[in-house]
């Protein structure tokens, strides 16, 4: 009796065993060859979005095209709190943007450690490195300003590792390590692919910010990439949007925005020369919706106004998108009103 | 030997059998973990958060689409200074969505680009069945633009009158079609696109070429209407005559979809709006000139066009023939400059 109460516990460990592999053989590795590429469907000669035919569109969807009362209500709170503000906006679905002050230029602040981390996905890609190959801490990549790994006395830690801080808790040890190991090819993706560091400003950067500023746009061009995972495979531009939705800065608690949409950013504090910056820059995931957002300020009178501004910004943008949607989905149940 | 110890001894088989399964099991898992041995480390991931055309197959990965317009808008600008042009332009990767403009939020009057709203208002009321393609019209004459006017007959059908309308800029087609629109379905259609321009007055009519991206992308995505009747509409806008491409130069697999305005006013107002077809590309552009003779205009259009299409060609020819081949990991140039990387804090 006791022989068979063994034998039936464990043939069950053995059956969940057994089920845990094959459900992380087909979930995990091959998750990307399992999605169904239906671009085969499309005419050759079709003249309208391609994404009609693979039903990543539907017909007369209605996307949000028209931002311009959103426009109006952030361009007067701007007036009204006299603000160094640049928002740009974009619609990902269908390329809709709504622009204030969008080729103004900033000194970057955190922002660049979004591309940092894609270019050290790059060098994974390439073999140059692993994701555990150890990465020598030197003592002058210790810096306090933000995170915590400057109180470790580790001497190496492992790429992962540091690119999880330095997205997650935007650590600048870590980005500082990681920054040593950027190569001549990595600017020319910086530069000449993404114009990171804007050549396409108005007015000209004033001189304390030095030749590397950026723009929301060229903020854009970064975020674009990773989402069209347009330089990296795309499990890996995957994997750093996945960090980039769970940070220590709580841009939903900030904008009041809903538990349960997802938002990929990374946000730049910097308090340098009396410049009071404070930029947050991502992506909201509202149902259906892909909506790029970055908002960029500085001369904040101090820093907790500046997250301020941020915050009331980025809450106007999504409630006129939720809003919007609602108003054109009962519009798209009845067109004429009646 | 009774059959109890049988059974025990097959119970003993089958325990063992489980048992080196088990113990296999656990083997396999620990081995095939991606820590063991100093594996590498694989990046966990979620799913979803990437844009679903990258799983779609519209847009694969590591394919470089192009986002830097900085070095064609700075020619552009200092071509426009140097042929003394009054001009605005908006251009958009449709692809990729990443755009640029020149004066973009300038207003001008849309001249016949307005057919291609009134086109869609009523291929909207098509749908609908508030009319048919063989609904007999009167023909209504205007002088203006084209040659309808010319004719003896004096009804077409709703058809005739539509595809003149676009493909040849009919004046006449156009003003016998503007008394069929229905004037709600108008206004909430102008008013989703952001249509209305800033002007109470309807004489002062303006609209910039940011605003008519609006408009074409609504086509493109047929966020408005049917896919056949928006791709009907495309068809019939890359049959615009003068040919664009021919005009151009451009190569012969290209398609362009577009729509001219002229306005033969003191200032002389000429307008190009539409997208560019090339393999996987899709561009669009919006060019509104003012103050130069038409023949002028067509030409600086042409040559705007060219370069908007041959930079964006050798940009994308660029990028996929520097990246592609995988670069050796010792094939960097060490000295990167990190200068501009220096404000770090938070």
């Amino acid at each position: 009796m006791r022989s068979k109460v063994v034998i039936t516990v464990q043939a069950v460990v053995i059956a969940i065993l057994l089920s845990l592999l094959l459900f992380q053989y087909f979930n995990g590795a091959s998750y990307f060859k399992t999605q169904t590429s239906n671009y085969s469907s499309v005419p050759q000669n079709s003249l309208i979005s391609p994404r009609l035919y693979t039903g990543l569109i539907e017909p007369k969807s209605y996307l949000i095209v028209n931002f311009v009362p959103l426009k109006k209500e952030l361009q007067a709170y701007i007036k009204e709190n006299n603000l160094t503000m640049s928002i740009y906006v974009v619609n990902l679905r269908n390329g809709a943007s709504m622009s204030i002050n969008s080729y103004r230029p900033f000194p970057p602040a955190s922002l660049s450690k979004v591309p940092i981390a894609m270019l050290m996905m790059r060098k994974v890609e390439e073999g140059e490195l692993t994701m555990n190959t150890p990465l020598e801490i030197e003592d002058a990549d210790k810096v306090d300003s933000s995170g915590t790994l400057y109180l470790s006395s580790a001497k190496t830690l492992p790429l992962k590792t540091l690119i999880e801080q330095m997205l997650q808790k935007s650590d600048n040890t870590a980005f500082k390590v990681l920054l040593r190991h950027l190569q001549k090819d990595d600017e020319k993706i910086i530069n000449t692919y993404w114009d990171y560091f804007s050549t396409d400003t108005t007015p000209e950067p004033e001189q304390e910010y030095g030749n590397g500023v950026i723009t929301s746009r060229s903020v854009y061009n970064v975020f674009l990439s990773l989402y069209l995972s347009t330089i990296l495979e795309p499990e890996h531009s995957e994997y750093l949007l996945n960090l980039m939705t769970n940070t220590t800065f709580e841009i939903k608690k900030i904008a009041q925005l809903p538990a349960e949409i997802n938002v990929v950013h990374k946000f730049g504090l910097l308090e340098e020369n009396r410049i009071n910056i404070f930029h947050d820059c991502g992506i909201m995931y509202i149902q259906e919706m892909r909506m790029f957002y970055c908002v960029m300020t500085s001369n904040n009178e101090n820093q907790n106004k500046g997250i301020q501004h941020v915050g009331y910004a980025v809450n106007k943008i999504f409630n006129y998108v939720v809003e919007t949607r609602k108003s054109l989905d009962a519009f798209k149940e009845n067109p004429d009103g009646n | 030997m009774s059959s109890s110890s049988i059974i025990s001894l097959k119970l003993k088989h089958i325990l063992i059998i489980e048992n080196i399964l088990l113990l296999s099991l656990i083997v396999f898992s620990l081995v095939f973990h991606p820590s063991f041995l100093g594996r590498t480390v694989k990046p966990t991931v979620s799913g979803n958060l990437l844009a679903p055309e990258v799983y779609s197959g519209i847009n694969k990965g590591k394919n470089f689409l192009n986002f830097n317009y900085a070095p064609l808008k700075k020619d552009l600008k200092y071509y426009f200074a140097k042929e003394k042009i009054s001009a605005a332009l908006y251009v958009q990767d449709l692809q990729s969505g990443s755009s640029f403009g020149i004066d973009e939020y300038r207003s001008f009057n849309p001249a016949s680009l307005n057919k291609v709203m009134l086109a869609m208002v009523l291929m909207s009321q098509l749908e609908s069945g508030e009319i048919s393609w063989d609904q007999p019209m009167k023909l209504v004459r205007n002088q203006d633009y084209g040659n309808l006017y010319l004719r003896t007959e004096d009804q077409f059908t709703f058809r005739f009158l539509f595809e003149k309308m676009l493909t040849e800029s009919d004046n006449s087609a156009f003003y016998s079609l503007l008394p069929l629109v229905n004037q709600d379905r108008a206004s909430t259609f102008f008013e989703y696109l952001d249509l209305n321009g800033n002007s109470p007055n309807p004489e002062d009519y303006q609209l910039d070429p940011r605003t008519l991206f609006n408009l074409f992308q609504s086509l493109y995505h047929s966020t408005a209407l049917n896919p056949e009747d928006s791709e009907y509409i495309l068809s019939l806008l890359t049959k615009v005559q003068p040919s664009l491409r021919i005009q151009a130069d451009l190569p012969e697999d290209i398609l362009v979809a577009h729509k001219i305005g002229v306005l033969n006013l003191p200032t002389q107002e000429y307008r190009d709006c539409g997208i560019i077809y090339h393999h996987e590309s899709r561009l669009f552009y919006c060019i509104m000139i003012s103050g130069e003779k038409e023949a002028r205009s067509q030409q600086l259009i042409v040559e705007i066009v060219k370069r908007i299409y041959t930079y964006h060609i050798a940009q994308e020819k660029h990028f996929k023939e520097y990246y592609t081949p995988l670069c050796a990991p010792n094939c960097r140039s060490p000295n990167f400059n990190k200068s501009n990387l220096r404000y770090l804090s938070e």
